[in-house]
């Protein structure tokens, strides 16, 4: 399980939802500036799904390893963030055809004889942040299980690798109570392929600027004793063991049956998260 | 750390003072300004010019990969040997060289690989399509040569490359062969744990692609099915092709081929005896005696036509297609298969699909190999792996499998994954789990296997017909199977009653009348 390879004619899922609710235009601080958590995370995801496109390049062009998915919510409403709204999964394939805007961000950098330098790169920006109204986290996820489930329900996915969900949130649902919460994150887990379950990773973001993140933890009690972290935890996956190692790499010491869970985390913590979920299974390709 | 191709790109684009010790690299762009390059799972791969020379950049994004690399330390290992011999490329192992920053502004040194990429120089599986489609015997001829010699060096040299295949291997301009992609080069001694493993792991590379390449210069149409057969990108012991090979180089009496099918076709895991391999090959870069040619044609036009129930094919599928539109899938494809079960295979800059047999396109030109229609059935290739589909272009078994046998006569697949092998029957429906470290070929009604280090015979369904209880066991030929217990090679018959003894494989002995 969790070990089918990834190729052309069976290509990897993610899903990523990212809460656009108003506090997520509170400010947070990355990469050496102070900017919005919204920035932040379209920053941190515009980055994953680049890093995801690169994975992708062979000789003759970009393939289509991924279908890719992502879902803003916000108020009422879960709008697909793609420049084509209409459009839910996107290949890896058509990504790289999409004509894009770039952002142009600049990074100091300290090189190692002590001098500082500013380096430009140039970012394309599938996802543009975006912060206003309530947090419709049910809805999120009920359309976040239609979609995974007709994915695996095509027949061309079956022996593909099961799909990954990040669910990137800095609040409560403001839908459904945490019983409708629970239902809905199990039913999305117990979405399969032939290769193993749905991942459903949710990613707690923290508010203020220093924060007490706890990663991947082992078990409850590693959480603060706080309601919806508990909530959290039980909503999201126990990780496969494939991703062990990279997990206890991340946290510094070995462990097993880790849940696919931050909270309180901070940007940082949400890439080496992200990054966790999702090219660290490129031994599979 | 594991690198993202992000930070890499970031270095690459802001060069100064990024690199340690390399000065003045310059990287491939494309239009746009941008560094060219490719990923595999684990490398990111620059083409660049250093020194007025083309190379490529190599960078490992993987934590374990990079360790692996350093441990075989490759530029400490072969340093001098490089300079002094011909069939390796430039290639150096650069540690700490690269800075790379995270998105936290957090730095480290990464490793680089630079690999020399000669000007002119072609990967040898294009070197084969070329020669082949030209049937261009004498410089296949030439090659051959250069072959068994750059072979010979490398048994000689101790060092083992790792990763051998027509892949890591390119012709220069000048006829001269050059091994590239040996990250995985070791210099090995017998003292290493893994020793017959990784030493057979090259010697069945290069029995098989001598093999190959001999039957190539026999009968050039044969490449075609050899190019995406297992035994040319993996070392598959004991190739389903041996049997024919052996047959060729029988009635030709091509002596240094059958050594070679004879060191190979005792083998469950490994090709034991080295310099028996060797002497093969410095006899064949002499030898002027080919393979039978007719042999190999008869195969090749035999599958076309080969129907399990004696059925003839249809002469007035075969006339629609000549006719109608033979010509114009000429100007269309590369290469154009025989019409098999009304379907043609054809291929199209190195995609490969289906045409039914009026010269429509049924399954769309995406595998990277695909061969002929049998029973309704046909084996693909996609980026490594294999699968099987069926004529509707369904996937039967899905591309993940490192080796795939598909018999139409028994209806079975074997297939191997991760070096455990198994059977499937027509419908992709598990038979024999895969649970066997080796099986033998499936060509007749016991199959051998191996588990645990110990040998038996199973059938198409899984039967357990002889436990494995023998020391090695080979395959069945005219009801006879050659097997070693407690030391001692016999001949048993399918119950597993011995019938002779035999000194060694081949040369029984009769004890029982």
């Amino acid at each position: 399980m969790y070990s089918a390879r990834i190729n052309r004619t069976h290509p990897v899922a993610f899903i990523i939802l990212i809460d656009q609710s108003g506090s997520m235009s509170e400010s947070t601080f990355f990469m050496q500036r102070k900017m919005s958590k919204a920035e932040a995370v379209a920053l941190i995801v515009n980055r994953m799904i680049a890093e995801l496109m690169f994975r992708c390049k062979r000789d003759d062009g970009y393939r289509a390893y991924f279908d890719i998915a992502v879902l803003g919510y916000y108020d009422d409403q879960v709008v697909s963030l793609w420049k084509d709204a209409k459009r839910r999964f996107v290949s890896s394939q058509d990504l790289a055809d999409m004509e894009l805007p770039e952002l142009r961000i600049e990074q100091e950098r300290r090189m190692p004889d002590g001098r500082t330098t500013v380096v430009s790169t140039l970012q394309k920006q599938w996802v543009k942040p975006f912060a206003a109204g309530k947090t419709p986290m049910f809805k999120a996820l009920s359309v976040c299980y239609d979609l995974c489930k007709s994915w695996c329900a095509r027949e061309e996915h079956r022996a593909s690798y099961p799909p990954t969900i990040f669910n990137i949130t800095d609040g409560e649902s403001s839908d459904g109570d945490d019983r409708q919460l629970l239902d809905m994150a199990e039913k999305i887990r117990l979405l399969s392929t032939d290769d193993g379950r749905a991942l459903l990773v949710n990613m707690h973001i923290c508010s203020g600027e220093v924060c007490e993140s706890v990663l991947f933890p082992e078990s409850e009690e590693e959480l603060p004793d706080q309601r919806y972290a508990r909530l959290l935890y039980r909503m999201s996956s126990e990780m496969p063991e494939v991703y062990e190692e990279e997990i206890a790499a991340l946290k510094g010491h070995s462990g097993k049956h880790f849940r696919g869970i931050s909270y309180n985390a901070g940007m940082t913590d949400l890439i080496d998260m992200m990054n966790v979920g999702s090219v660290s299974v490129n031994f599979l390709f | 750390m594991s690198l993202s191709v992000c930070q890499v790109l970031e270095s690459v684009e802001n060069g100064e003072g990024r690199f340690r010790t390399l000065q003045n690299v310059v990287f491939e762009t494309d239009p746009a300004g941008c560094p060219v390059f490719t990923v595999s799972g684990r490398m990111i791969s620059f083409p660049v010019s250093w020194q007025g020379r083309s190379y490529v950049l190599k960078c490992l994004l993987d934590r374990n990969h990079q360790r692996l690399v350093e441990r075989n330390s490759v530029a400490v290992v072969v340093g001098q040997k490089i300079q002094q011999n011909g069939y390796l490329v430039d290639y150096r192992y650069l540690s700490n060289e690269l800075l790379v920053f995270d998105d936290m502004g957090q730095s480290c040194y990464a490793d680089v690989v630079l690999m020399e990429m000669p000007e002119g120089a072609k990967p040898l599986y294009i070197v084969f399509d070329e020669l082949c489609l030209d049937e261009n015997r004498e410089k296949l001829r030439e090659l051959f040569r250069e072959f068994c010699r750059m072979a010979v060096w490398l048994i000689d040299s101790g060092l083992v490359h790792g990763a051998l295949s027509p892949q890591t291997m390119i012709l220069l301009p000048n006829g001269a062969l050059r091994l590239i992609h040996y990250e995985r080069m070791r210099m090995i001694s017998e003292q290493d744990d893994d020793y017959e493993v990784v030493r057979d792991t090259d010697n069945v590379m290069l029995a098989n692609m001598v093999l190959g390449q001999k039957a190539m210069i026999a009968c050039p149409e044969i490449y075609r099915t050899l190019k995406g057969d297992p035994m040319f990108l993996r070392p598959v012991v004991r190739s389903s092709f041996l049997p024919l090979f052996l047959e060729a180089a029988d009635r030709s009496g091509c002596v240094p081929v059958q050594k070679i099918i004879g060191l190979i076709d005792p083998c469950n895991r490994i090709l034991r005896d080295r310099n028996a391999l060797r002497e093969a090959l410095l006899q064949l870069i002499d030898t002027t005696t080919e393979l039978d040619a007719e042999v190999l044609k008869e195969f090749v036009a035999g599958r076309n036509d080969f129907s399990p129930k004696g059925h003839q094919s249809n002469p007035a599928v075969e006339e629609t297609c000549r006719i109608t539109s033979r010509s114009l899938l000429e100007e269309r494809y590369d290469w154009i298969g025989p019409v098999c079960e009304s379907m043609i295979c054809v291929s199209k800059n190195d995609h490969w699909g289906y045409l039914d047999y009026t010269g429509k396109e049924v399954i769309a030109l995406r595998y990277d190999w695909a061969d002929d229609f049998a029973e309704g059935r046909a084996c693909v290739l996609l980026e490594g792996y294999y699968g099987l589909i069926d004529k509707r272009g369904d996937e039967i078994l899905p591309p993940v499998y490192e080796e795939i046998e598909w018999n139409c006569v028994f209806g079975t697949v074997k297939v191997s994954s991760d070096g455990c092998f198994g059977l499937f029957d027509r419908n992709g429906d598990c038979v024999v789990p895969m649970i066997y470290r080796c099986m033998g070929s499936i060509d007749n009604e016991l199959i051998m296997v191996g588990v645990d280090d110990r040998f038996g015979y199973i059938r198409h369904d899984g039967t357990v017909v002889i436990p494995p209880v023998y020391d090695e066991a080979y395959d069945f030929q005219n009801g006879k199977a050659v097997v070693v217990q407690n030391g001692r090679y016999v001949e048993i018959d399918s119950s597993g009653a011995v019938l002779r003894e035999a000194v060694e494989y081949g040369i029984p002995e009769k004890v029982h009348s």
